[in-house]
C-alpha cells in the first residue's frame, strides 16, 4: 500500500517490523524480498511519485573540495531515488577488488567476491539484465559477430559491460510494492533523526517530518538505512543525541573515506591510421537476448599487481577530437595502412570524426580518509544542517590515471591503429582540466571487520547499534572501476536474507 | 599525396634507382641525404610531419638537432640494417623493417612524448630526418 505521509495525524506513529529509510535501489530491493512475507514492512521515502523542487533542494549542499556535480542534480529524492536517472551500466566488482592490497591504502573488505557471487546472480533480473556472463566475452561475440582489440594481456583486457534499458525501480516496482498486503510504502516523509536508547547500541525509532505537513514517528526491530552515498552519512551524523559525534560514528569514521570513480573524458584520444578499423564491439550497443552489453578495455589482474595499481577501466568511443593536429595520419604507411590513405582523406569521414578514437577513463580511487562529507553550518527546510563535500584524492590516483592511458597508447601503436593524445601526458602530477567525478558516492559508511576500521561490519550492521543497518554504496570499502548499482543490489539482497534470518528468530 | 606518389619522388631523389621484380633497389653509394629522403618518405602529411619533428627538436627529448648523421645510424642499427646493406633492401622490406621497429618501440616502452603525443622514438627520429631535410 502507498500512503502520503502528508494525510496523516501529527504524531502518528508508524509500527512495523522492519522500516527501510529511502526507496531508492537499495530499499525498493530490499522491500521487494519481503514482499509475501509476514514480516510489517515501512518503507519510508522523502520524495513522492514525481519529482518535486522543494524536496529535492533537501539535498543542497556544498562542494569545497575537487570540483563535482551539484548535490541536488546529482542525486535524485523522490521514489525509484537515483535509478531515475541513472545510465545502466552494470557489472560486478572484480575479485581483487576485495582484497587488501599492499598498494592501495585502507583497502580490503571483510567478505570477498565468491560471497556476493550468488546475490549478484540474483541482481541480474532486477537491474533488467539478461544472461549473467560477464567473464565470458566468447558468449557474446558468438553472437555479434564483432571482432575485439588484439591487445597484449599483460597491459589490458577486453571485457563484458551490460547495459540495463535503464531501469527505473519506481516505475518497475511500484505496482507490486503497492500490492502488497504487508508492506506500507510512506510517502513526503522525512527522516530528521535516529533515536536510540540511552546508550546509543539500539534504535527506537525515527522522527519524520512532511514539507507542509505533520511530524511523525517510527517504531520498528530493525531498521535499515537505504538513502544513498552521502545521505546515509549525513543522517547518522544528525542522529547526536545521546553522541555528539553522532551515531555509529565512535571513531571519526562516518563520512570520511568519500569515495567516486575519476573520469577523463576524454583521459587520450587516438589519431587512427586506419578509419576503417572496427571498433564497434566496444563503440556501440549491442543486443543479445534482452539483454544489452558493449565490450570495454579493462586492467588485467595480473597487470595491477605487477605494477601496484589501482583497477580502471576505458571506454572506446567516437567523437568529436579535442586536438588540432591529427598526428596518426603521419604514420599509416608505417602502420601498414597506406591502402587506406585515400579513405583517410575523404572529406565524408572527416567530418564523421571517423578517423578518431576516444578513451574514456574510470579510475578507481584510493580510500582517503581526508576525502570526507560532513555537516555545515548551513541548514535545510527543516532545519537540518546541510552537508559538505571534501572530494579528494592522493597522489597515487594521478600515477595510476597516468599508467592506464599510457598503457593504452602503447597498445595503440603497437597494434598499428594510431597514436595517442592525452592532456596528461607530459603533465607532471596535476590533473587535467577535464577531470570528474563518476557521480558514484561510496565509502563514507564503510564496512570492516574491526570497528576502528568501518562503520558497518561485514553484514552491514552499525558496530555499535543492534539494530541499525546500511544498505547501498556507502559500504563499499573500495569500488573498483564497475558502476555500483549491481553490487548495490547484490549487496541489499544479502542483507535482506541477513534481516529475514534476523526476524525469524527469537525477537531481541 | 598517396603513398604510391611518395615512393615514386623518393625514387627519383635517389637516382639511379631501378624497378626490379617489383621492389625498389638502390645504389651502394646511397648518401645520407638521399637515404634520409627515403626513409622520411615513408611519412604521410609531409607539413605535418616536418611540424612535429620541429616540435620534437625543440621539445625536451634525446634527440637533438646535430645527430643527424648519428639518428641515421640509430635507425638503421635498431632496424638491424646499416649504410652498406640498405642499398640492397626493397622498398617494401624497409618499410617492413621500419614498421616492426615502430612497433618494437611500443611494446618495450621506446617512446617520447611531445606536446600530449606519444610516440614512438622510432618514427619521432624519422619527424625529425623530414624536418632537418627542409
Amino acid at each position: 500500500m502507498f500512503l502520503d505521509a502528508r494525510q496523516l495525524d501529527s504524531g502518528h506513529i508508524i509500527e512495523a517490523d522492519i522500516c527501510i529509510i529511502g526507496a531508492g535501489a537499495a530499499g525498493i530491493t530490499i522491500a521487494r524480498e519481503y514482499i509475501g512475507r509476514s514480516t510489517k514492512v515501512a518503507l519510508i521515502e522523502s520524495g513522492g511519485l514525481a519529482y518535486d523542487e522543494k524536496t529535492q533542494s533537501l539535498y543542497e549542499g556544498e562542494n569545497v573540495g575537487l570540483p563535482s556535480f551539484d548535490l541536488n542534480v546529482n542525486r535524485l529524492r523522490y521514489f525509484g531515488g537515483t535509478t531515475n536517472h541513472w545510465a545502466g551500466h552494470c557489472r560486478p566488482l572484480d575479485a581483487i577488488d576485495f582484497e587488501k592490497r599492499s598498494w592501495a591504502q585502507h583497502s580490503g573488505w571483510p567478505i570477498n567476491r565468491s560471497d556476493l557471487d550468488p546475490f549478484y546472480v540474483r541482481a541480474q533480473p532486477i537491474v533488467g539484465l539478461g544472461p549473467y556472463e560477464y567473464e565470458n566475452l566468447d558468449y557474446w561475440q558468438q553472437k555479434i559477430q564483432l571482432p575485439g582489440l588484439e591487445l597484449d594481456e599483460n597491459r589490458l583486457n577486453t571485457v563484458v559491460y551490460n547495459q540495463s534499458p535503464p531501469t527505473r525501480f519506481g516505475q518497475a516496482y511500484r505496482d507490486e510494492l503497492e500490492q502488497a498486503d504487508n508492506i506500507d510504502v510512506y510517502l513526503n516523509a522525512n527522516v530528521l533523526e535516529i533515536n536510540t536508547n540511552e546508550t546509543a547500541t539500539q534504535v527506537s525509532g525515527l522522527k519524520l517530518a512532511c514539507i507542509d505537513g505533520p511530524g511523525l514517528s517510527v517504531s520498528a526491530r530493525i531498521f535499515i538505512l537505504a538513502t544513498g552515498g552521502m545521505e546515509n552519512a549525513r543522517l547518522l551524523l544528525l542522529s547526536n543525541q545521546v553522541k555528539p559525534t553522532g551515531l555509529g560514528n565512535d571513531h571519526d569514521l562516518v563520512g570520511r573515506y568519500f569515495m567516486d570513480h575519476l573520469l577523463l573524458r576524454p583521459g587520450a584520444e587516438i589519431s587512427l591510421s586506419d578509419p576503417g578499423v572496427n571498433f564497434s564491439l566496444y563503440s556501440s550497443l549491442h543486443r543479445v537476448h534482452g539483454s544489452q552489453m558493449f565490450a570495454i578495455l579493462a586492467s588485467p589482474e595480473k597487470l595491477l599487481r605487477r605494477e601496484k595499481l589501482n583497477n580502471f577501466r576505458m571506454h572506446l568511443l567516437r567523437q568529436r577530437p579535442r586536438y588540432k593536429q591529427p598526428l596518426g595520419r603521419i604514420f599509416s604507411q608505417l602502420d601498414g595502412a597506406s591502402a587506406d590513405q585515400q579513405r583517410l582523406d575523404t572529406l565524408a569521414l572527416r567530418q564523421k570524426n571517423r578517423d578518431v578514437a576516444s578513451l574514456h577513463l574510470v579510475l578507481e580511487p584510493t580510500p582517503n580518509p581526508d576525502s570526507s562529507i560532513h555537516l555545515s553550518q548551513k541548514l535545510d527546510f527543516f532545519g537540518q544542517r546541510k552537508i559538505e563535500v571534501n572530494w579528494q584524492t592522493v597522489e597515487q590516483d594521478w600515477h595510476n590515471a597516468y599508467r592506464a592511458l599510457e598503457l593504452a597508447a602503447l597498445e595503440f601503436g603497437r597494434l598499428g591503429l594510431g597514436r595517442a593524445y592525452g592532456d596528461i601526458f607530459g603533465s607532471t602530477g596535476r590533473w587535467p582540466a577535464n577531470l570528474e567525478a563518476g557521480r558514484h558516492h561510496c565509502g563514507t559508511t564503510r564496512m570492516a571487520s574491526d570497528p576502528k576500521s568501518g562503520v558497518v561490519d561485514k553484514n552491514c550492521r552499525v558496530h555499535s547499534v543492534s539494530n541499525l543497518f546500511i544498505a547501498g554504496s556507502s559500504v563499499f570499502p573500495t569500488i573498483g572501476y564497475a558502476n555500483p548499482t549491481l553490487s548495490i543490489v547484490a549487496l541489499a539482497l544479502r542483507l535482506a536474507d541477513h534481516t529475514k534470518a534476523m526476524l525469524a528468530g527469537p525477537a531481541s | 599525396m598517396n603513398a604510391r606518389r611518395k615512393l615514386l619522388k623518393a625514387s627519383v631523389l635517389i637516382g639511379g634507382a631501378a624497378l626490379v621484380g617489383g621492389g625498389f633497389y638502390y645504389r651502394e653509394h646511397v648518401n645520407d641525404r638521399n637515404l634520409a629522403i627515403l626513409l622520411a618518405s615513408f611519412l604521410d602529411y609531409d607539413d605535418l610531419a616536418k611540424s612535429t619533428g620541429k616540435r620534437i627538436l625543440n621539445g625536451n627529448t634525446s634527440l637533438k638537432d646535430d645527430s643527424f648523421d648519428l639518428l641515421i645510424n640509430d635507425l638503421l642499427t635498431s632496424m638491424g640494417t646499416s649504410r652498406n646493406k640498405v642499398s640492397k633492401l626493397t622498398q617494401a622490406s624497409l618499410l617492413q623493417s621500419l614498421h616492426e621497429r615502430v612497433t618494437q618501440d611500443f611494446t618495450e616502452e621506446h617512446v617520447v612524448i611531445i606536446d600530449g603525443w606519444i610516440l614512438s622514438k622510432t618514427e619521432a627520429g624519422l619527424c625529425v630526418l623530414a624536418y632537418q631535410l627542409s
